[in-house]
This record gives C-alpha cells, sequence and structure tokens, in this order.
C-alpha cells in the first residue's frame, strides 16, 4: 500500500490551487473588460 | 436530423448500456456493488467527480441562461475550488479512514442512529428531487427531436438508465462517467467551432465578443454586495462556498466517489482535479451560449423557443402582425450589429437602442404566446437544443445530442446508486436486517435503483415547467445542503455536539431555511450559508443545554 503524502505537499498544492484560482477569475474579467469597453 | 445522426445516437446508447451492463460482473459483493472495492484510480474519480456534476443540465440549462442572462453564472462556483481545499483536509480523510459506505454512516459513529437516519433522509428527499430535473432535460430535446409525449420520453431516459445502474453498480457508473467526459468534451468544442464558422464573413469572433460586451454578457464578476441578487462574486464565494461544501461533502451521490478511490491521497487529488478544472470549463460552457446569441444577432432567432408554444396561436391575426414586428425589430439590430464599431459611440449607442427595441418586441411577443398557451413556459432550456437542431450540420447533431443524452445517464445513474446505496445502508442494513449476505445486500440495492428511477422519473414529469432547469437543481439542494453541512460541521469541529443538539439543530436548521424562502427575497445560495450556521448555532446550544441527559 503506498505511503500518504506529507502534510506539507499538500499544504503546497491547496496554495497553488488558490493562486490558479485567482489568476483564472483574473483572467475571465480582464478578458470582459477587454470586449466590454 | 439524418441517417448519421441516428447512427451516432444509437451507437453512443447501445455502447454506454452495453457498457454498463458488463460491469455486473464485478458487482457481486456489497463492496463491489456500492464501492467498487475502493480501487478506483483518482483520474477516474477526478473525471467521475465532474462527469456526475457536469449533466446534461450543464448543456441545455447553462447555455441557455447564457444566452439569457449572459456569464454572470460563473459567479457561482467561485466557492469551488476553496470548498475543495476544506474537503481535502478534512472529510475526505475522515470518511476514508472510518471505512464507511455513506457519508451518514460516519454520524452514527459520532452521534446516534437518528443523526444518521434523519440526514440520510433528507439526501434522500433532495436527491431524489434534483435526479428528477436531471432527467427532464435531455427529456425536453428528445420530444422536441422526436415529436414524442415528454411523459414518454422522460420514461424513456429514466428507465433505460435504471436498468444498466440496478446491473452495474457504481463500476458501471464511474468508468461510463470517464468516457462520457470525453465525448463531451469533444461535443462542445465541434459545437463551438461549428457556431464561430456560422457568423458571416466579415464579422470575425472578436466583433462577437464586442457585441456581447457591449451588453454587459461577459460579465463574470459583480462585486454588489445584494442578498436578493442571484449571481455576485460574494453569492459565489460565500454562498456557492457553503453550496459545494454541503454537495461535495455531504451529498452521497458525490462522497460515494471519492470512497471508491484506492487511498486518501488519490481521494484528494480526484476533488483538486475540479478544483483546477471546474471553472475554466464552466466558462467555456456559458461562453458556447453568448456565441449563439452573437449568431442570433444575424440570424432571426425565433420569437419562442419552445416552439410548441407557438403553434397555440400561431394562425391568430395579432401573432402575424407581431411575428412581422418582431422580424422587423431584428433587421433593425441586425444591421445596426453589423454598423458596430465599438470605438465609435453613435454606433454603440444605435446598437444598445436597436437591442432594446427588438428586446420590447420580444417582451410584447413571448407575452401574446403567453396568453394563449402555458402562462408559466419556459424558453431558456429550449434555446440551444433549438439551435443545434436547426443551424448545426449533419453528423453534429448527432455527436451533439448523443453527448447530452449520455451526459444525463451518466448523472443520472450516479444518482440513482447513491440513492439505493444510502436506502440500502442507512435503512434497510442498519434497521431492519443487519447479517444478511453481501448478495442480499446487492439484491436489495438493486431493487432500490429500480424504485428511486421510477419515482425520479415522476418528479421529472413536474420539473419541466419550474424554470431554469440549472436553477431549479441548485434551489432543491440549496434547501437542505447547508443544513446537512452544519450537521458534520457539528461532527467534525464542535467538540461538545452531542447527538440531541445534533438532530434538533438540523431540523431547526431546515425550518430556518424554509422561512427563509418563505417569507424573504433572499436569493437561494444564501440559504446555504443560513442552513449552516442555523444548524451549527442551534446545534452547539442545544448540546450544551441538554449535555447532561446525552
Amino acid at each position: 500500500m503506498d505511503e500518504e503524502k506529507l502534510d506539507t505537499f499538500w499544504n503546497k498544492v491547496y496554495i497553488a490551487v488558490v493562486i490558479t484560482t485567482f489568476v483564472v477569475v483574473t483572467a475571465m474579467w480582464a478578458f470582459s473588460r477587454y470586449f466590454s469597453s | 436530423m439524418r441517417f448519421l445522426d441516428w447512427a451516432i445516437v444509437a451507437a453512443y446508447l447501445a455502447y454506454v448500456i452495453w457498457d454498463g451492463i458488463r460491469m455486473s460482473k464485478h458487482s457481486g459483493t456489497k463492496e463491489g456493488y456500492f464501492l467498487a472495492h475502493r480501487s478506483l484510480p483518482w483520474w477516474a474519480v477526478g473525471l467521475s467527480v465532474m462527469a456526475t456534476q457536469l449533466s446534461a443540465i450543464t448543456l441545455v440549462g447553462t447555455t441557455g441562461q447564457a444566452y439569457s442572462d449572459g456569464m454572470r453564472f460563473i459567479q457561482f462556483y467561485y466557492g469551488l475550488p476553496f470548498a475543495m481545499i476544506i474537503l481535502c483536509v478534512t472529510v475526505v480523510p475522515f470518511f476514508h479512514r472510518a471505512n464507511v459506505f455513506t457519508a451518514y454512516e460516519y454520524l452514527e459513529k459520532r452521534f446516534d442512529v437518528k443523526v444518521r437516519a434523519l440526514t440520510s433522509f433528507f439526501f434522500l428527499i433532495s436527491r431524489g428531487l434534483g435526479v428528477g430535473t436531471i432527467i427532464s432535460a435531455p427529456a425536453i430535446v428528445l420530444s422536441i427531436v422526436f415529436g414524442w409525449n415528454l411523459i414518454a420520453t422522460i420514461f424513456a431516459i429514466g428507465l433505460s438508465t435504471t436498468i444498466y445502474t440496478v446491473f452495474g453498480g457504481v463500476q458501471a457508473v464511474t468508468w461510463t462517467d470517464v468516457k462520457q467526459m470525453f465525448v463531451i468534451c469533444f461535443g462542445l468544442a465541434a459545437c463551438m467551432i461549428v457556431i464561430v464558422s456560422s457568423f458571416p464573413a466579415d464579422v470575425s469572433v472578436a466583433d462577437g465578443l464586442r457585441l456581447a460586451g457591449s451588453l454587459g454578457k461577459l460579465d463574470v464578476v459583480d462585486t454588489s454586495f445584494n442578498l436578493q441578487e442571484k449571481y455576485t462574486i460574494w453569492s459565489g464565494l460565500i454562498g456557492g462556498l457553503f453550496l459545494m461544501l454541503g454537495y461535495f461533502g455531504c451529498d452521497q451521490s458525490q462522497v460515494q466517489r471519492f470512497l471508491t478511490a484506492k487511498s486518501v491521497d488519490e481521494g484528494r487529488t480526484s476533488l483538486l482535479m475540479s478544483a483546477f478544472l471546474k471553472i475554466p470549463m464552466q466558462f467555456f460552457i456559458l461562453l458556447i451560449g453568448v456565441m449563439v446569441f452573437v449568431f442570433y444577432q444575424f440570424t432571426a432567432p425565433p420569437i419562442v423557443f419552445n416552439a410548441a408554444e407557438v403553434e397555440t396561436c400561431r394562425n391568430v391575426s395579432v401573432c402575424q402582425h407581431i411575428e412581422a414586428n418582431y422580424r422587423d425589430a431584428h433587421a433593425v439590430r441586425r444591421e445596426a450589429a453589423i454598423a458596430f464599431r465599438p470605438e465609435l459611440p453613435e454606433s454603440r449607442t444605435a446598437y444598445l437602442e436597436a437591442d432594446r427595441r427588438f428586446n420590447e418586441t420580444r417582451k410584447e411577443a413571448v407575452n401574446f404566446v403567453r396568453s394563449w398557451s402555458n402562462p408559466s413556459f419556459n424558453d431558456v432550456n429550449y434555446v440551444f437544443p433549438t439551435f443545434v437542431l436547426q443551424h448545426m450540420p449533419v453528423g453534429v447533431i448527432g455527436l451533439i445530442i448523443a453527448a447530452i443524452f449520455a451526459a444525463a445517464m451518466s448523472s443520472i445513474s450516479a444518482e440513482l446508486n447513491a440513492l439505493a446505496t444510502a436506502t440500502t445502508i442507512d435503512f434497510y442494513r442498519r434497521l431492519y436486517a443487519p447479517e444478511a449476505t453481501d448478495a442480499h445486500y446487492v439484491a436489495v440495492g438493486r431493487i432500490s435503483t429500480f424504485i428511486w428511477g421510477i419515482f425520479a422519473c415522476i418528479v421529472a414529469i413536474f420539473a419541466t415547467n419550474l424554470g431554469s432547469l440549472i436553477e431549479v437543481v441548485n434551489k432543491f439542494g440549496s434547501f437542505f445542503y447547508g443544513s446537512l453541512l452544519g450537521v458534520f460541521v457539528l461532527a467534525f469541529v464542535v467538540r461538545r455536539a452531542n447527538a440531541r443538539g445534533a438532530f434538533f439543530g438540523l431540523l431547526f436548521g431546515i425550518t430556518s431555511v424554509w422561512s427563509a424562502s418563505r417569507y424573504t427575497n433572499i436569493e437561494f445560495l444564501w440559504f446555504n450559508v443560513i442552513g449552516c450556521l442555523v444548524t451549527v448555532a442551534a446545534g452547539y446550544l442545544i448540546s450544551l443545554t441538554l449535555r447532561g441527559e446525552n
């Protein structure tokens, strides 16, 4: 059976999720602003 | 539809049903039938998680919603990545290590059997109703395609899905989900390419996006804080967070997905797949709806997309007059759209004015149709299927219909399997026959699946006129998810919470949501917040008050 990955690994993944979400929403907002102006 | 379209639809349906039924050889034990022996890889579970959520409603309802209301609906998903992180930290390891079949089984370990039975009961109500609306979406499409009676179509879809779910169990659900995700992505990509290539020669994609943008159809962030506004960044981040926590963490149809994963890590990774991919994917689906809207700037859309409603009044002379006005208004808007130059204020003003006049004319026409037919009919769900049937080329129609059909069947099967699991494990095994054999539980699971399939079909009949289908599903969910989530918060976070507190806290939570929906204008996403907070607060206070008696 595989060993579970450490919490430090998962914490980095969670931070990556938050950063990615922020970048994606910002990109969509910029897309919307660009074509609305 | 031509022969090629029929062949694609028939081939896909035959494959899905055959593929589901052949999984029955892995489903002889209750561990195999309900949890696939906890052996599935993260990518299969992750695709299944996304496919279960991305049902036919996502294709039919969301694109229609984007056509009429723009992309504001995307804000609904902003809380999802944060919900997934919270669930990866809490629920996934808790449930995996507790070795449970259902989320509610864990509540008996933490509280007592009454709390388990009550939460499972509320899940059965909310999902039993929800799966009905999931059946009604493709039934609408197919009733348009075939000209069949809607009720007969509902039973045709519901029963065929029920049959392969009865045999294949969760293995069939997961592996058909994986395949249908690829079909859906392929169908959506083909759809987008065809729409964009259908624009007039002198109109580029960027021109189309500027038209949509000038009308606010591309808005993806609304920062106003208004509890009566359906989609804002706050309702998405806060209300959506609570809804997603409730849906992915307390709803057996999703919990069962990550319980089939090989390990805690694989369960976590499967959920994080949605955290990364759901918002971009939903953006793309909504963009298709917006592109359909742009397409209809240059091609006159029907007055009402639901053709059956128009037929009731087509021969009335006033209707012909209204239709003529409508065509004129569209012709004016079409000219304004072709002449639209965003850098010229007068061209923008002319287009906005033409759009306003067109909408007024359409509103007048729709009101007239309503006065002759069903006053509560809803047009949103008919936009995308009508567009596909009238404007897509041969082959692509079949592909998209197959994708809608398959998406619906896989989502329905996941829900039916979860309903059967909760019925068998939380009620039948726990309260009636705790020592029966595996074969007996599998047989009960199969009978439960069949009964829930019939129930869902009956609900589907009533769901077709309840408004935008995607909202109907989420409204059903929001009525219960917040309060169910509150019980799990009490279980995981509040050490002093006891069984009586959790039981009555849940009842308080459900009552508070019912009161909010009955006596206020608060939009449904906030019901999740209200239900959760009231359940936790009431449960905590009752636990403190009755601590000595438990």
